[in-house]
């Protein structure tokens, strides 16, 4: 049982950063020294789209989180194959130093790879030839920003773009860096810690914008999507989740919801009174773009507070898949997944654009799998439901998506908000994490398929009261968490699977039960492999036809990272970030069960500090010569 | 060694694990070493032996699997926040946490892992 409304377990980062130790030298290598014409920046507006599409669409580098804008984690480099990632080896590690939970992956332009830390988000340039840093940025932030963190002090990655890195941290600043030197061009504001705001994603860069959200729905924050100028830093607009339509950039007449207009202050007219300005709705997950449709598409998360019984209403527009227009913000088409949300069902992850087939016709793609368990393919044009299917057999809270209103069929006895304040609601799949949480699967144009990293956890549920306090959590329920196996009673105890999945006719395709959520970002590749990782802290190769395992290697800590690979002298790499609570060989000595009472991480950091320096690492795999 | 056995029973029937799996992989055994001698102190001889002793009794008990999850759960049951839920609430966590303790305990016992050596960590 956990009480996630008591944040003061979550104490500062007491982690006292030690000399990055540098250890590539595991692998001396003479490299020919090819200077990359990648990096060249070319300052005149909106050629960062051309620059950045034309990095994109060399799979030696991998630009930007989803490797391209429709996010699709797939790289067309085949030498790593489904016949030899048997014989995969690490080629080099890096440490970074930084303790916590590593999450999101290395970008790499040219001849450079760019890597991030948790808080206090560190930045590291690195040259491929030879393995050196060239830079590295430390930024100062308050740690006053840690207790507002909702969910450990993730962060989830870099944007490159015109010439600049963009570092998106904790507290909120934004930050323009020159890509060659590492030196700050420019910084803003986009939130306030004080008030519960920080920040969490990795923002992207298109044509002149980089766009960035905000994370705080633990504490009332109204969330948003915010676009701003690549050049100096300034706002060029920003759309709000939940308010009047001047702030949602909402048209009531054009801006639809399934084919119909939404109609005048659709995001205040759904709430009880003001509640839409602590109305929740944040954007922590991933941004896609369709540079054919000129549109930006990401989800927003749950409502505050978590008690559903004193937020009557729909709730618009937390839950929902936004399709923003890039120049203007205005929205295109919404779609809301979880109206009146009561389980914490974060609509926020990833919108993976693809071009399949559904029900025979060639169709323009969104698929998004909800915290919610349901996999959801979109036409992304139009906004149009095409498929909405459980993407976990065992989900239980809603019998089936209703496709004419797309409203989830909810089963009464799973509702925490009809069985009230201070019941416990048992037996609810999935739990509050979702079916997935925010580590983004991939597709394989190859296959068709979608692989999907997925929680197996089921939970009790119980809402309580809760005042609001700017700056303070405002959750208000109390959780307990166990396998699904317990609810469907197969006897399994598997905690998460990773599957392959068909959006045409929203099928598992296979389905490999993982003992632990897999909370590692998929890859998926030419050479017909894909990867993912778990919280064993296995690199894992499967067969992405089969799903047959492959190839496995245990890296020093947990997974949670995304799995990345690009090409350097005509060699292909494959890297990922591994670091979560805990270190390879540490937390068997005595003392660590029972030890819930610091669940703010003094328990587990504590004895870390003693015995590691190591931090998070980043593991590369290569084939031998 | 009979209270390793009478451990191995106790739990074979809790969670059957295959007793003479001895399946740990070298890495494992290696990162184990590393880190016990640096909790107790640094690279001595006497660290050395009695960190090989440990790991040798934990692996002969249990399995590399059940080792690596019960890891996992004493790893992450402080994670803050939802997230660490999942490791704090279900019993399996409960139960393996408890076992490779007890495991961790009686291999320590046999191995010459004093007391004193050991609130040095």
């Amino acid at each position: 049982m956990m009480f996630v409304a008591d944040q003061r377990r979550i104490e500062r980062d007491r982690q006292v950063f030690n000399i990055d130790r540098w250890r590539g030298d595991m692998m001396k290598r003479i490299f020919v020294t090819i200077v990359s014409a990648f990096v060249i920046a070319v300052p005149v507006l909106s050629s960062a789209n051309s620059e950045l599409m034309k990095l994109m669409s060399n799979p030696n580098n991998w630009a930007s989180w989803g490797g391209d804008y429709a996010g699709t984690r797939y790289s067309a480099l085949n030498q790593i194959n489904a016949g030899n990632v048997g014989d995969l080896q690490v080629a080099w590690t890096f440490s970074t130093g930084v303790l916590r939970g590593h999450e999101g992956g290395p970008l790499v332009i040219g001849d450079t790879l760019y890597v991030h830390t948790p808080f206090p988000n560190k930045v590291f340039a690195i040259d491929l030839n030879d393995q050196t840093i060239i830079w590295r940025y430390e930024p100062k932030q308050d740690p006053d920003t840690i207790p507002v963190m909702c969910c450990d002090t993730v962060y989830r990655g870099l944007a490159y773009g015109d010439g600049k890195i963009f570092l998106q941290q904790a507290d909120t600043h934004l930050v323009a860096l020159d890509a060659k030197t590492g030196k700050q061009i420019w910084r803003i504001k986009n939130g306030d810690p004080k008030k519960g705001s920080t920040n969490t994603n990795a923002p992207i860069v298109v044509k002149d914008k980089v766009i960035t959200g905000i994370s705080g729905g633990e504490f009332g924050v109204q969330g948003f999507l915010a676009a701003y100028d690549i050049n100096d830093g300034s706002l060029v607009w920003k759309g709000y989740s939940t308010g009047p339509d001047e702030q949602t950039l909402i048209d009531p007449k054009k801006t639809t919801h399934l084919g119909k207009p939404v109609g005048k202050n659709s995001g205040t007219s759904t709430w009880k009174g003001d509640q839409w300005k602590i109305g929740g709705g944040t954007t922590w997950g991933w941004y896609s773009y369709d540079p054919d449709l000129n549109l930006v598409y990401y989800g927003t998360g749950n409502p505050s507070t978590w008690n559903p019984v004193v937020r009557p209403g729909d709730n618009r527009w937390s839950m929902t898949i936004f399709a923003r227009d890039l120049d203007t913000g205005m929205a295109k088409w919404v779609y809301q997944m979880t109206p009146h949300d009561e389980w914490d069902y974060d609509g926020i992850n990833e919108m993976i654009l693809a071009d399949i087939k559904v029900k025979g016709k060639d169709r323009k793609v969104l698929v998004h799998f909800d915290r919610n368990g349901f996999g959801y393919t979109l036409d992304r044009v139009t906004g149009e439901l095409l498929v909405a299917e459980k993407f976990d057999p065992a989900v239980n809270w809603a019998t089936h998506v209703d496709m004419k209103t797309g409203r989830p069929q909810v089963v009464a006895k799973y509702s925490t908000h009809q069985n009230g304040e201070d019941f416990n609601t048992e037996n609810i799949c999935p739990a509050a994490l979702g079916t997935k949480d925010q580590q983004p699967a991939a597709f394989s144009p190859r296959t068709g398929l979608f692989y999907v990293p997925t929680n197996h956890v089921c939970m009790d549920y119980e809402p309580f009261e809760v005042e609001y306090t700017a700056g303070q959590p405002y959750v208000g329920a109390t959780l307990s968490m166990f396998p699904a196996g317990r609810v469907t009673g197969d006897g399994t105890t598997n905690l998460g699977n990773f599957i392959a999945w068909d959006a045409s006719a929203g099928k598992i395709v296979w389905s490999l039960p993982e003992r632990f959520s897999v909370w590692s970002g998929a890859l998926a590749t030419a050479g017909d492999v894909v990867f993912y990782g778990t919280l064993e802290g296995y690199v894992k190769a499967v067969d992405a036809k089969t799903g047959k395992e492959l190839y496995k290697f245990k890296t020093p800590s947990g997974i949670i990272g995304n799995l990345n690979t690009w090409s350097h002298n005509g060699k292909q790499y494959i890297g990922v970030l591994s670091g979560i609570g805990g270190w390879a060989g540490i937390g068997m000595a005595a003392g660590l069960e029972g030890d819930t009472d610091g669940l703010g991480a003094v328990g587990a950091y504590r004895s870390l500090d003693k015995f590691t320096q190591l931090g998070g690492v980043m593991t590369v795999f290569a084939l031998p010569d | 060694m009979r209270s390793v056995a009478f451990a191995t029973m106790f739990f074979a029937v809790l969670l059957p694990s295959p007793a003479d799996a001895n399946d740990f992989p070298t890495q494992a055994r290696v990162e184990y070493v590393l880190q016990c001698m640096d909790s107790r102190g640094g690279q001595k001889f006497e660290n050395l032996y009695s960190c090989i002793c440990v790991i040798d009794k934990i692996a002969e008990t249990i399995s590399y699997d059940e080792y690596a999850e019960a890891e996992v759960f004493a790893q992450l049951r402080s994670t803050p926040g939802e997230r660490g839920g999942v490791f704090r609430d279900p019993e399996r966590a409960s139960l393996l946490v408890r076992k490779i303790k007890d495991v961790t305990g009686v291999a320590e016992k046999s191995c010459f892992v004093t007391s004193k050596a050991r609130s040095a960590e």
